[in-house]
């Protein structure tokens, strides 16, 4: 059953349809979830306490899905639907609107509940005009926040009194938690050092982002510059501070990069393997063909958001026939599941490219350079062999500390 | 038709957001008889960006109340297309601009197979609007 606290999950799987029907399941960070219900749902010209009022009810439904377990102790793949008649309204790869974006980027891990209740509020809403419900009426809030009403005001308005508004829930898998002040210019410690390593690394494939040398845990000029270019890029308000919506925006990212580099220097030890076509592999088998299978799905996946992340162990079960049942309906091939010659052809044509993408990243990229990448497209030398390794990681390095999961944070 | 916004773009690839630069970024709009019209064409940078591109809208009290003012659509819709050699292409149908707000396409890109072209593959998204 459900954990006992709720908390914000890093992603949400999203079915891109009514429970019983195929659809694509798209996987997207939480934020970005709200973000886009948010955007979808209603006007961003409304007045800031509606459009507070409507993210909080958003974010409610969504964290009272993923605490009960709705969709998956039913036996379905995802967490919620796209579908309006059975959750709220989320469009793939839609635009967003900035205040509403910067206003999640504050609220995202704020939701409200009953009191006396743990489960965030299953916070039902409407138009309010062409169709009406026992919850929040959208045009109503907008005319409520006219006459004066605050977010809470409102809710309590649709949800009854006893309502009460959680802040700061924990993040599901995110170690740095911000750290509750915004950090500036003149601020130490070791929240700066973590800034100032995660936007050295995000630099690697932003080079307009200036390289903070050395790192040193100390706010200065150079760190200011950094934040400032990191904020123009990603559409913050570019003040050099360090605030909330700042911070995640960065751990996030960071998180990102870090799992495909991860999943890049794994391919390293694929070096010596071949990636030739090995035989029909299907669910049941075990062995290196599998783990290579794994790899390039797993490779994929960071690339198409219709594909689920997967493990790479080298055991194909369930979980990998379904990535490959994924991967074969999105490139047109029969979804049976089974990788013969032309499904595996198909994935290696895909993760080979996939891997030229990476190639404005400065990670070294070792075992695809010699044997999946071919030679003809002239791309290999901007492989360029990385500083990367020799960042400062930090935190102290001690005996017995590895690079693979827990230990040092490069 | 005297409101103003603006629409940004920015094109990447993965959940890393490894920044495209070099993309070819289309914006058309819907002129008066209903054909296309050009509004921008510009390459994105090496941050994958490319410059904020004013659009005309309606007035906010279009959007600000169930009626609206004079019964206009709250909003422009415009067209987006994005294109790299390398990449699926990509074009966005129904992107919403609004007075006084600023729209964010973010574009994720997905790499094509060897020998495939991007102006082959194309996947075109069209995005309703709000149920209001």
């Amino acid at each position: 059953m459900a954990d006992i606290f709720p908390y914000v999950p890093k992603t949400i799987t999203v079915h891109m349809g009514p429970p019983d029907q195929w659809a694509e399941n798209i996987t997207v960070s939480f934020p970005d979830y709200v973000k886009n219900v948010a955007s979808s749902e209603i006007y961003p010209t409304w007045e800031p306490a509606a459009i507070r009022a409507n993210i909080l009810a958003i974010i409610s439904f969504a964290l009272n899905r993923v605490y009960t377990e709705f969709y998956p102790s039913r036996g379905y793949d995802f967490q919620i639907t796209a579908s309006t008649a059975y959750d709220q309204k989320f469009i793939r790869g839609r635009n967003i609107f900035e205040n509403i974006s910067q206003m999640v980027d504050e609220i995202f891990n704020n939701y409200i509940r009953r009191q006396g209740f743990v489960e965030p509020l299953s916070a039902k809403f409407c138009n309010g005009t062409t169709t009406t419900c026992d919850g929040l009426s959208q045009w109503g809030s907008q005319d409520l926040a006219k006459q004066g009403y605050n977010s809470m005001e409102i809710l309590r308005t649709y949800y009854g009194d006893d309502i009460e508004l959680v802040v700061d829930a924990p993040i599901q898998d995110i170690t740095a938690s911000y750290p509750g002040v915004p950090l500036r210019l003149g601020a130490v410690g070791d929240d700066v050092l973590r800034i100032q390593v995660m936007l050295n690394r995000i630099s690697q494939n932003y080079p307009a982002i200036p390289k903070i040398s050395p790192v040193t845990g100390a706010f200065g000029e150079p760190t200011e510059a950094a934040v400032k270019e990191f904020q123009r890029i990603f559409n913050l308000t570019p003040d050099g501070v360090v605030g909330k919506a700042t911070w995640y925006q960065m751990v996030y990212l960071y998180t990102g990069v870090l799992r495909l580099s991860e999943l890049v220097s794994q391919g390293q030890t694929f070096y010596g393997f071949e990636f030739q076509y090995p035989g029909v592999v299907r669910e049941g088998d075990t062995g290196d063909a599998v783990r290579i299978l794994q790899y390039m799905l797993a490779l994929l996946a960071e690339f198409e958001d219709a594909m689920l992340p997967i493990t790479v162990d080298g055991v194909f079960g369930p979980q990998t026939a379904q990535a490959v049942r994924q991967y074969q309906s999105l490139a047109g091939l029969i979804p049976d599941g089974i990788v013969g010659e032309v499904t595996w052809n198909s994935l290696y044509s895909h993760a080979s490219q996939a891997y030229f993408a990476l190639s404005r990243d400065t990670v070294r990229a070792q075992a695809f350079r010699q044997s999946i990448t071919p030679t003809s497209t002239g791309q290999g030398d901007r492989f360029a062999d990385t500083p990367r390794l020799g960042q400062f990681p930090g935190q102290d390095v001690g005996l017995g500390q590895s690079d693979h999961q827990k230990g040092v944070m490069v | 038709m005297s409101g103003l916004g603006t629409l940004r773009v920015r094109v990447f690839t993965s959940n890393a957001q490894i920044p495209v630069e070099g993309a070819t970024v289309v914006i058309t709009g819907t002129g008066e008889n209903g054909k296309q019209n050009l509004i921008s064409v510009q390459i994105t940078d090496r941050s994958g960006l490319v410059q904020p591109v004013a659009i005309r809208t309606p007035v906010s009290g279009e959007s600000t109340s169930p009626d609206g003012m004079n019964g206009g659509l709250p909003f422009t819709l415009v067209s987006v297309w994005v294109e790299h050699p390398g990449f699926a292409m990509l074009q966005m149908d129904g992107v919403q601009v609004f007075p006084k707000i600023e729209t964010v396409q973010d574009v994720e890109l997905v790499p094509l197979g060897e020998g495939e072209s991007s102006l082959q593959q194309r996947e075109v998204r069209e995005f309703p609007s709000q149920n209001l």
